[in-house]
């Protein structure tokens, strides 16, 4: 089990490669983009990355904007 | 028509998707504002929500253009990634650049936008700054590849119009060749036609439309509005004078006599 910090909040994940996380949450067809530790992350390289303990994730979706 | 980045578009009212009292009335003011620009933003998305999809949904029915800020970012890096995240999630090179300076009002920190509108044109971004109305940060943003610059009216969400029309109206003469759109701080209709009086090529706002007690129908006036300032400017305003000058002929009235 690794521990990361997804949109600010601690969880804990069996899953260590980035697009099998990603799928593991509630997110199917939802339209998204990521960050991994401030950095942006194509959905193109999901499968690529292996995550760590203490990984930032920011997981955002479109929304209302000025 | 006019030309907005690589756009011919016919409006030139950009406006914002925030702050509506419903989904429905955000719908029925886009459409009656005429608008072919709206803004988006991106947040974190909250599990016990529909992640956003309802929204942009109804957003993309609109079959508009689509322009995401980075609202909300301090940071260089944070405005960077955010615009990386917006151009995956929006599929679109546009990015309405926000870097804010200052939490009270909302300024944008002119160092970090230019540092951040840099690296973003070098990545292939069509970068809309929104800055502050100086003209030496202007210049510079030019210099880094802008074509496109959106000086604030007054600080987002105020509703005071133009604060400085000078300032305006210096960079109107001085960036004949660029499209300048005020952005933020536009309250009523009056102001939208100041700044396309002045030749401003656009005007971009939510809060006036959003938060007025009928949206739609203000969402009507500022579309009216777009059409009265832009045919000002291109029919040429008398020039302002100190003295009364007659409108209706003097020679043959009735009763006149030397005095």
């Amino acid at each position: 089990m690794i521990e990361i910090i997804l949109n600010g909040t601690k969880q804990t994940s069996s899953e260590t490669n980035l697009s099998l996380f990603l799928s593991s949450r509630e997110n199917q067809g939802a339209n998204f983009a990521v960050a991994l530790n401030e950095e942006f992350v194509p959905k193109c390289n999901y499968q690529k990355i292996e995550l760590k303990s203490g990984d930032r994730i920011e997981l955002v979706v479109p929304m209302q904007g000025g | 028509m006019w030309q907005l980045a690589d756009k011919q578009l016919e409006s030139r009212l950009l406006i914002g998707t925030a702050l509506y009292p419903s989904p429905e009335i955000m719908m029925q003011s886009i459409k009656a504002s005429g608008s072919q620009v709206v803004t988006v933003s991106l947040r974190r998305q909250n599990p016990t929500e529909s992640g956003g999809k309802d929204f942009w949904k109804m957003i993309q029915s609109l079959d508009l253009n689509i322009l995401p800020n980075t609202a909300g970012c301090h940071s260089v890096k944070e405005a960077i990634t955010t615009a990386q995240m917006a151009r995956e999630l929006f599929n679109t090179n546009w990015v309405k650049l926000e870097v804010i300076g200052d939490d009270y009002n909302l300024q944008p920190d002119p160092f970090a936008l230019l540092e951040a509108t840099q690296e973003l044109i070098s990545q292939g971004f069509e970068v809309f700054p929104y800055c502050t109305d100086d003209l030496v940060l202007c210049e510079k943003l030019v210099a880094a590849g802008c074509k496109i610059l959106m000086p604030w009216g007054a600080p987002i969400g105020t509703g005071k119009g133009l604060v400085n029309p000078y300032a305006l109206r210096t960079l109107r003469e001085r960036m004949p060749n660029i499209t300048l759109i005020v952005d933020a701080g536009i309250g009523a209709p009056s102001h939208a036609v100041e700044a396309l009086q002045m030749g401003y090529d656009g005007v971009l706002l939510n809060t006036a439309v959003a938060q007025a007690s009928d949206p739609v129908k203000m969402a009507q006036a500022f579309n009216s509005a777009m059409l009265a300032g832009r045919l000002a400017y291109e029919s040429g305003v008398m020039p302002e004078r100190d003295l009364a000058q007659p409108s209706t002929p003097t020679l043959g009235t009735p009763f006149w006599h030397q005095g």
